[in-house]
């Protein structure tokens, strides 16, 4: 297929999407009718209707303080392909009621915190979630880890409760667990309720910035945080306990850098060394650092410690509004697969980035083509720098290369200004 | 930026000078980046022995009596005009270059920065700050009520500076007060305007070349949080305090360095609000006037000030609240001194949110629109975003005592419709954190020898010295 070809169906795919969304998802054909776009004839025209990552947390906070679900699914409905009418809100006394009915009527929320304590709710399908698992499986497959019950499977952690994050897991240690398997860490999990601890963090935050949290409400919310922290803990101990007596045995771990860099601290403070741990192991890490500051070589540290060999390492970039991963290849790049369409912006997100010798820098975007409980185009927060060409690993069309930033992280730190926000009032309120 | 400059083009580097101790200094030995606009701008290299006088010395004006600052400083202003004063002239086409706003605006900034300085009104603020301005040229003598003596001097201090880049007479001011206290200062220019304060040192320079304010005073660049520069002057050993204006990442950095000897002086970067009593709702044509004011108070400067208000609490019921709020946005898409018509466009990060808040109705109501004409949101309770850009968020509240709690610590000025209701809520303001109650409309101007961000600066910069018979 010529490059002509695939760009033509690239936007005629673009266009049939965006003409049956539009009838589905209010708030799509809100900014369709502002920004005057009737069809979508070439990749530019789709860029006014990509919607930035903050879209999904566009709520007023005051409507979860409240209670008024009512609103709060109204708000979740102009977002989404799949009516949120039908959800039976009698009795809902917190968000994670609240998830458990939208999930329920059949829309598989997900949710996160992000910087400013606001979690965000996007509304998946099932098709959704049977796309996101499919594409982990192939991923894992494509790398050389086809699924076969003969590992170990640790889920890291931490523990989020969230029926996404369960999916996966399950998903994972069905395909991969031996049944003879690490047992999972035997304690009640510890993040039951994790929605409503989420709204409470952000709700004692928005106090505090309000001037009307307590000073006890304060220590009991540092209690309780303390508490979680205590347990995660608690969790990382148990695993790094156990992969120590199965040291030879192959393991495959699912986590994040953050927990793995904590894990392979315990075992050294267990008296693990590089080298002792000799399974030839597995990983697969989804999402960056999550503010937490590491050293330089943390990744380094980490493969030593658990003995992950790049072969055996699926890393990706994705984000919770992608149904699909761009795998990292041989040459430590990230490759668009099919059915994910790339956008390179300007840093404000208005138009494309340009293009300079077969190199593009700027703010990530995409179109994601399987997504089904929403609109597919998101604009990231994320600068990233494109090669169009070849790649070293022999693969053709646009790979990213590593080091993505944010750029919220990228802010001029010598900027003085008189006008602040109450933000600057609230002291040592640091997310999960 | 649309505006052209005649004087040098944006792609060039600019050359900015430094001030040391009454002396200009050009060069361009250490290259920065003004990250507003990415103009590359050069200066000397940075001597820091050279900067200010040892804590051994006395301060070059630690005897030269107020009145004669203050003759120094009237007549500054008598040459600080935008049309004669080629330093200005020259500062506000550089300003252009790393400024968002525009030129109109700026040179609105620049016409007479020192304005308010004359004799009278410098005299009222000392007296009003000091009590008693011979406590500020020399040992003031009295008796406590068992009959022991002592003397006071409200001695000169040691003063580093941090500016914000607001605006000329920012710098004014800045040095205004450093001089009026006879301090020994160092003024760190902000990189959004490393230009200013040098020019109106230079223009008090030719007035009086070799003048004691001047000995006093060194004004230079380097880049905010620099460690190398800020971990070696920001010491008890060569300062006093540390006065900053504004917020951000520079300040708190420049904050750590607070402690025994070396306190901080800070005037918090702030927000604020405005309320309007139902008597706005009298006649038509009082609620035009009304939203005439409230729009006057939320543009300045585009909203990118802490005196511009964000919020306005509106006391009455919903169709009355909406009526103020169509009002509203017709107003703040008008052209004024300290405002454009049309300003920049409304961040992304505000436009998501409220065209969210648009499938909420009827408890979120907008109007206006995101090209930077304005943009009015209703709802029930302050909304989670930072309103900027010209957007103003509107809350109905039943009485005017309910607007208090939407006021905290962070809140500056709170401009209030009409006037005689201020004494209703000034009050409960106060106990919310407030340091200024104004009528709305009036948030960019003020009398004199008022405090200041719930202080008098002048009495906190001096180094309160006793000597005692007791």
């Amino acid at each position: 297929m010529s490059g002509t070809t695939k760009q033509r169906n690239v936007i005629e795919t673009l266009d049939a999407l965006f003409q049956e969304r539009r009838r589905q998802v209010p708030f799509l054909a809100q900014r369709a009718d502002a920004e005057g776009i009737e069809r979508i004839a070439s990749r530019e025209d789709v860029i006014p209707l990509l919607f930035p990552h903050t879209v999904y947390k566009s709520y007023p906070e005051s409507l979860i303080a409240k209670g008024n679900w009512r609103q709060l699914t109204r708000w979740l409905d102009s977002l989404s392909t799949h009516r949120v009418t039908d959800v039976d809100l009698s009795g809902v006394a917190d968000v994670d009621d609240l998830i458990d009915r939208l999930e329920a009527a059949g829309h598989l929320v997900s949710s996160s915190s992000g910087t400013s304590g606001k979690s965000s709710f996007l509304n998946k399908s099932p098709r959704d979630r049977e796309v996101s698992l499919q594409n982990m499986l192939d991923g894992l497959t494509d790398l050389g880890l086809p699924p076969e019950r003969t590992w170990h499977f640790i889920p890291v952690g931490p523990e989020t409760g969230l029926s996404g994050h369960n999916a996966m897991r399950d998903l994972l240690l069905g395909s991969y667990g031996r049944p003879d398997g690490i047992p999972p860490f035997p304690a009640a999990p510890p993040a039951a309720g994790h929605h409503a601890y989420m709204a409470r963090l952000s709700a004692v935050r928005k106090a505090m910035a309000d001037g009307t949290a307590t000073p006890d409400e304060l220590a009991a919310h540092e209690a309780e945080s303390a508490k979680r922290q205590a347990e995660n803990e608690r969790r990382l101990h148990y695993w790094a306990e156990q992969i120590l007596e199965h040291r030879s045995e192959r393991i495959f771990f699912s986590s994040q850098f953050a927990s793995l860099f904590r894990l392979t601290e315990i075992l050294r403070e267990l008296g693990a060394k590089d080298g002792d741990i000799t399974g030839e192991n597995a990983l697969t890490v989804g999402g960056g650092l999550k503010g937490h500051s590491l050293p330089a070589d943390y990744q380094a540290q980490i493969y030593r410690m658990l003995n992950i060999s790049p072969s055996r390492f699926f890393h990706y970039y994705s984000m919770q509004e992608l149904n699909l991963r761009l795998a990292r290849c041989s040459a430590e790049r990230y490759h668009v697969p099919s059915g994910l369409v790339l956008f390179v912006l300007d840093k404000n997100g208005e138009a494309p980035a340009p293009e300079s010798d077969g190199q593009v820098e700027g703010r990530a975007a995409f179109f994601d083509t399987t997504v089904d409980g929403r609109w597919g185009g998101t604009i990231t927060g994320d600068k990233i720098s494109v090669d169009l060409d070849a790649c070293a690993c022999g693969r053709s069309g646009p790979s990213i290369a590593p080091g993505i930033t944010r750029y919220s992280d990228l802010v001029d730190d010598d900027k003085i200004t008189c006008a602040g926000t109450t933000d600057a009032y609230v002291r040592g309120f640091i997310e999960d | 930026m649309t505006t052209t400059t005649t004087l040098t083009p944006s792609t060039s580097k600019i050359r900015v000078p430094h001030f040391v101790r009454g002396k200009l200094i050009w060069g361009d030995d250490t290259e920065y980046l003004s990250r507003d606009f990415g103009v590359p701008f050069a200066t000397p290299r940075l001597k820091l022995d050279e900067l200010f006088v040892p804590r051994t010395q006395q301060g070059p004006a630690f005897d030269v009596p107020v009145s004669e600052i203050i003759d120094f400083l009237v007549e500054t202003a008598k040459h600080l005009t935008l049309e004669t004063n080629e330093y200005l002239q020259e500062s506000l086409e550089m300003t252009l270059q790393v400024s968002a706003l525009p030129r109109r605006i700026i040179e609105s900034t620049f016409a007479r920065p020192g304005q308010f300085l004359t004799r009278e009104a410098l005299e009222y603020r000392l007296d009003r700050t000091f009590g008693d301005r011979n406590l500020l040229d020399g040992w003031v003598e009295r008796t406590d009520p068992n009959g022991r003596v002592s003397r006071i001097r409200a001695f000169p201090p040691r003063l580093v500076h941090m500016l914000a880049g607001n605006s000329p007479s920012a710098a004014m001011t800045s040095i205004a007060d450093a001089a009026l206290v006879k301090a020994v200062n160092v003024f760190k220019m902000p990189s959004a305007d490393p230009f200013t304060t040098v020019a109106v040192l230079r223009t008090m320079s030719d007035i009086e070349p070799d003048h004691p304010i001047l000995r006093s005073m060194s004004a230079v660049y380097w880049r905010g949080g620099d460690a190398q520069v800020e971990n070696v002057l920001y010491r008890s050993q060569y300062f006093d305090k540390l006065v900053a204006w504004g917020g951000g990442s520079a300040i708190e950095n420049a904050a750590k360095y607070a402690g025994p000897g070396f306190q901080l002086i800070s005037f918090d970067p702030k927000v604020s609000m405005s309320i309007v009593g139902r008597e706005a709702f009298a006649s038509e044509e009082t609620l035009q006037q009304v939203a005439e004011l409230a729009a006057a108070d939320a543009t300045i400067f585009n909203q990118d000030a802490c005196v511009a208000a964000r919020h306005i609490a509106v006391e009455g019921d919903i169709g009355q609240v909406d009526r103020f709020c169509a009002a509203l946005t017709a107003r703040l898409g008008v052209d004024r001194d300290f405002a454009e018509a049309t300003g920049p466009k409304t961040p992304s990060d505000i436009r998501e949110e409220v065209e969210g808040m648009r499938f909420l109705e009827p408890d979120y109501r907008v109007w206006g629109g995101y090209d930077g004409r304005g943009l009015v949101v209703r709802s029930p309770e302050p909304v989670d975003f930072h309103p900027t850009n010209k957007t103003v968020n509107v809350v109905p509240v039943a009485s005017m005592g309910d607007a208090a709690a939407f006021a905290t610590v962070a809140t500056q000025t709170v401009g209030i419709y009409p006037t005689h209701r201020k004494a209703e809520v000034r009050d409960h303001l106060a106990t919310a954190g407030v340091q200024r109650v104004v009528k709305l409309g009036s948030a960019l101007t003020g009398s004199m020898g008022s405090p200041h961000d719930g202080m008098y600066p002048l009495h906190r910069f001096v180094n309160w010295v006793v000597d005692d018979d007791a």
